[in-house]
């Protein structure tokens, strides 16, 4: 009730002014009236008593003042003034202004950019019901080179049996798929789930139904994911009961999942029921399935673990021929999706929070400059009657108007900086972690970005702000006038400068250790000659391809025709390509003729299948023995090449061609004909995995790449190769067409470097850039004021080069003071990103000294610039420009 | 002019309030009447006397009306708002308090 009148009653004092002023003056004159007409009743003539009321009554101007002071109104009047008076100041000094708001605009745009995908990647929670429950669970074997793996089925099975801290495991294996029927074949990923899968993760398909547990093994039934369901169904909702041709077999579609539906870990366009073969239900050695878990209510992780680690080793001695030293690790589902990103995230946090701090340094450094051409303009208001905390005001606002402006063009900037971004990262291993299939500026983004605007108008509106107040009207406005005010304005300019050069330096250490890492990285020798290779993959249907002799002819008449292709050195066909994410297939064994290992103690390996040619295609070097060649056949007996740390670790004092091997799972029996150089499988940066080849004529796989070595551009070979396949099989598509260099620069590894190495060097040139101009414009400043002394040195004898080396001794101070300061924010700094180097110490000497070189080189031309100026002045021209 | 001391600016509002308590008057009419009661030893200059007024109607204790006026034109009338009235009391007992407590001072020391 009170509220409600007072709010009333100030509204009014806001927008009706003219009446309630109008108001004011009556009463007051009323009351005036009053005074005069008594005094006349007391005798007075009429003047006389004018006056005598008058000077009772006092000045009706400060009487109105007073009243009005009661409004409380002015803070909203005088900052719609301040406003507009603002706008008309940034208006008239265009150059300024624009400057300002670029460098606004660069440094909130990245920051609120690399916000935007901080948030998508780390802060966001995966988009499951009360995801923090929910577990990745591995088998592990620490004592072995793979230290972890996919879980065995019966393993699964058996931890779903006796575990009492979930409220379900669910497991899933990625799987390719072909789609025919509609156009051209097409080839997309799929995974196939437990039917638990989606209950567990708390999704409900968005049409249609989930999978039904008796449809887990042999049944055609596939659920969409939306999106795949919009760009090859066009939305319809008459699509359930419809069928999708996956590998040639009808499938039956029962759902389509909600449209934020997004399974980072195994991004798909369908889904399908596990449907195991039996031989991959029953054999424990076989690690294939990827389990999940929901943790039940009130089970913390360590309890979860505490059991999982008791069942496995229940399983160890259950089953020591397989599990012995097998051991279960949890790991939280994020912890899973955005472990491996998370540190990558924090640099670049760290980076753009440095190119923010330069940006409010470059700026306050602009907005003192101007300060002080305005010093005048303050001063005339001051003498005017303006307080201090007025003049403070009406500079904070501007530094707000400017700070808004500029948000607002980083609000642009940075959602074309992240589509940019992700069109970048778009197929390959990072697209996967981010949930950005579309940028999502939302409240949160909008709210950091707002937040960073204000923070950042209150830093850079403090310096221009405090200088304000030091204005003395009578000092400034004498003219010509030289005051201590300058003095102390350049001493904070300076200190602003330092910290440029500081955080300037920081951030092109950083750049240099990644640039030096990612140049070590791609000197790693992979083991095969990556240059001149093109790859790309075909995945022949179990239903058209049963036996091995079709598999066999398909890949022989396919790679003699692609070997015979003008221009084509050579073609040859591998299971799996090296450097693709992951190890891939692995397998136990041991050599023929010595005692077997105790259970768990085999010898693992990537096992790979090569059909002959592949090595010399690839360039991988013989190291002893032979590769393989057409007579090794089915007919023939089975044979194996060994990579040489494989070689060394089973055969360290002999010769290994000649003898044999057995591999566990299946007890086959195979004789080593050669022995090849390391390859690095998964990536360049992990030490390199023991590795066989089976040889592709005797086990053949029906997924495979074909390598082809030569120079032609990739999309001809391509053409040429897709019309090979189509006469050999018009269903079959051939997808995935990369050079090698391609796959290696997507490699995680090399890519997550690469990403990294172009955003810090974006950001460290922009700061050098801001940095270089902050000491220019000190030096500037300095030499202007200095212009009578320089002067008269010169009419006293002093040469150019003096006057040179006097500035130019003045820049390097402020390079010096910088550069001591940064080297030690470096040398404390650059240990976070100790994840990203790579044959680099995050001390390496070599970096830290180039990088100081680089810096100061470019603050000696910054001054040298002003300097020569300096010189060049006429004295006489000198002590008269005061 | 020396700003008024806090204590005279508080008893002022107190005066204002309890003087209008009893029928809605404007500035004038406030000010001889403050005169009148005090038998001439209160005067109240408009220098203070108006601010105080606008300072209580922004507060919401008092609201004010133009009505016409025994003056021979319209005037500003002030009157107690329901919450001024809340006020009064809550001033006079201060008032009470303060003014007893001095006297004990006064008497005592």
């Amino acid at each position: 009730m009170r509220l409600s009148r007072i709010i009333k009653h100030r509204i009014r004092s806001l927008f009706r002014r003219t009446k309630v002023e109008d108001e004011l003056r009556r009463e007051l004159s009323l009351h005036l009236e009053q005074l005069t007409s008594e005094y006349a009743a007391s005798g007075l003539s009429k003047p006389e008593a004018r006056m005598a009321a008058r000077r009772v009554f006092g000045s009706m101007d400060l009487a109105e003042e007073q009243c009005r002071e009661t409004r409380r109104v002015h803070f909203l009047e005088d900052l719609v003034k301040d406003v507009a008076y603002s706008l008309r100041l940034l208006k008239n000094s265009r150059g300024f202004t624009l400057t300002a708001l670029l460098s606004l605009a660069l440094g909130i745009g990245v920051n609120t950019a690399i916000f935007t995908l901080i948030d998508a990647a780390l802060l966001r929670s995966l988009p499951f019901r009360e995801p923090d429950h929910l577990v990745y669970v591995w088998e592990t074997r620490p004592q072995m080179d793979f230290a972890q793996m996919e879980a065995s089925y019966p393993d699964f099975e058996d931890w779903i049996r006796q575990n009492e801290v979930f409220a379900g495991l669910a497991g899933y294996n990625a799987t390719n798929l072909t789609v025919t029927g509609a156009g051209n074949p097409l080839r997309i990923s799929g995974t196939r789930v437990t039917s638990n899968f989606f209950s567990i993760l708390g999704v409900e398909p968005w049409l249609g139904r989930d999978f039904r547990p008796e449809e887990e093994y042999s049944s055609q039934v596939v659920i969409l994911d939306q999106g795949f369901w919009q760009t090859e169904f066009g939305g319809s909702a008459e699509i359930l009961g419809k069928s999708l041709r996956l590998n040639g077999i009808p499938h039956t579609i029962i759902g389509v999942l909600p449209a934020g539906f997004h399974f980072a870990l195994n991004t798909s366009q369908v889904w399908l029921p596990l449907d195991a073969s039996p031989d991959d239900m029953s054999r424990r050695s076989f690690h294939w399935v990827k389990p999940i878990g929901r943790l039940a209510a009130s089970t913390s992780m360590a309890r979860a673990q505490a059991e999982m680690s008791a069942i496995a080793a229940r399983l160890a001695r259950e089953h020591p021929e397989t599990n012995a030293g097998v051991g279960i690790h949890l790991v939280s589902l994020r912890e899973q999706v955005v472990g491996k990103i998370e540190p990558v995230m924090l640099v670049l946090l760290g980076a753009v929070i440095l190119v923010l701090l330069i940006t409010c340094a470059n700026l306050a450094n602009l907005l003192l400059a101007r300060a002080s051409t305005r010093e005048r303009e303050f001063a005339i208001r001051t003498a005017l009657g303006a307080g201090h905390g007025r003049l403070v005001r009406q500079l904070f606002t501007e530094a707000i108007i400017l700070s808004v402006l500029g948000g607002a063009a980083a609000l642009v900037l940075s959602g074309w900086g992240l589509d940019l971004l992700l069109a970048y990262m778009k197929g390959t291993p990072l697209s996967n972690i981010f949930y950005l299939q579309h940028v999502p500026i939302d409240s949160r983004v909008l709210g950091f970005n707002l937040a960073l605007t204000l923070i950042t108008a209150l830093v850079f509106g403090l310096a221009p702000a405090w200088h304000s107040t030091r204005v003395t009207p009578a000092n400034s406005l004498r003219e010509g006038a030289r005051t201590s005010q300058g003095h102390r304005t350049k001493r904070l300019r300076q200190c602003l400068v330092v910290s440029e050069v500081a955080f300037t330096l920081v951030l092109l250490i950083g750049t240099g250790l990644i640039i030096k890492s990612l140049r070590h990285l791609l000197d790693v020798n992979p083991g095969f000659n990556a240059s001149d290779l093109i790859s790309m993959r075909l995945s022949l249907p179990a239903k058209d391809y049963a036996r091995n002799t079709q598999i066999i002819s398909f890949y022989d008449e396919l790679h003699r025709r692609a070997a015979s292709i003008p221009g084509v050195q050579s073609a040859a066909v591998i299971d799996e390509l090296p450097l693709k994410e992951g190890d891939g297939r692995t397998v136990h064994l041991s050599v023929a003729g010595r005692p077997e290992p105790p259970p768990g103690n085999e010898q693992e390996s990537v096992a790979r299948t090569a059909w002959p040619s592949y090595f010399e295609t690839m360039r991988i070097p013989l190291r002893a023995g032979r590769f393989f060649q057409e007579q090794d056949n089915a007919q023939a007996p089975g044979v194996v090449v060994l990579s040489q740390t494989l070689a060394r670790r089973l055969f360290p004092e002999e010769n290994p061609v000649g003898r044999s091997i057995i591999l566990t799972f299946n007890r086959s029996l195979w004789r080593v004909i050669g022995v090849a150089a390391d390859v690095k499988m998964a990536d360049l940066e992990k030490t390199v995995r023991p590795a066989l080849y089976t040889c592709g004529l005797q086990d053949p796989s029906r997924s495979a790449n074909l390598v082809l070595r030569t120079a032609l551009n990739v999309d001809t070979v391509a053409d040429q190769i897709r019309a090979q396949v189509r006469s050999l099989d018009p269903e079959l598509p051939v997808y995935a067409v990369r050079s090698m260099d391609e796959v290696i620069n997507n490699n995680a590894s090399i890519f997550v470097r690469r990403l990294v190495a172009f955003l810090l060097s974006t950001f460290g040139i922009l700061s050098l850039v801001l940095a270089t101009i902050g000491i220019y414009g000190v030096i500037n400043y300095t030499v202007a004021q200095r212009t009578r002394e320089f002067g008269i040195r010169v009419a006293l004898g002093a040469g150019r080069g003096e006057i040179i080396r006097l500035v130019l001794e003045q820049g390097l101070w402020l390079c010096v003071a910088g550069v001591s300061l940064g080297l030690a924010a470096a040398a404390a700094l650059t240990r976070t990103m100790t994840n990203l180097l790579f044959g680099v110490s995050p001390m390496d000497p070599g970096t830290f000294i180039a990088i100081t070189g680089i810096v100061t080189a470019v603050a000696a031309l910054a001054s040298y610039l002003p300097a020569r100026r300096a010189a060049a002045l006429n004295p006489i021209v000198a002590l008269h420009s005061e | 002019m020396p700003k008024p001391s806090d204590l005279l600016q508080g008893t002022l509002d107190l005066l204002i309030l309890r003087i209008i308590a009893r029928e809605p008057l404007h500035g004038w009419a406030i000010a001889k009447r403050i005169e009148k009661l005090s038998c001439e030893v209160l005067s109240v200059g408009q220098g203070s006397l108006y601010p105080a007024l606008h300072r209580l109607e922004q507060q919401g204790w008092i609201s004010a009306e133009w009505k016409d006026s025994n003056l021979g034109r319209s005037a500003k009338y002030y009157s107690l708002t329901r919450e001024g009235r809340k006020q009064l009391d809550k001033e006079l007992q201060t008032w009470d308090r303060l003014s007893s407590a001095v006297c004990l001072v006064l008497e005592n020391a």
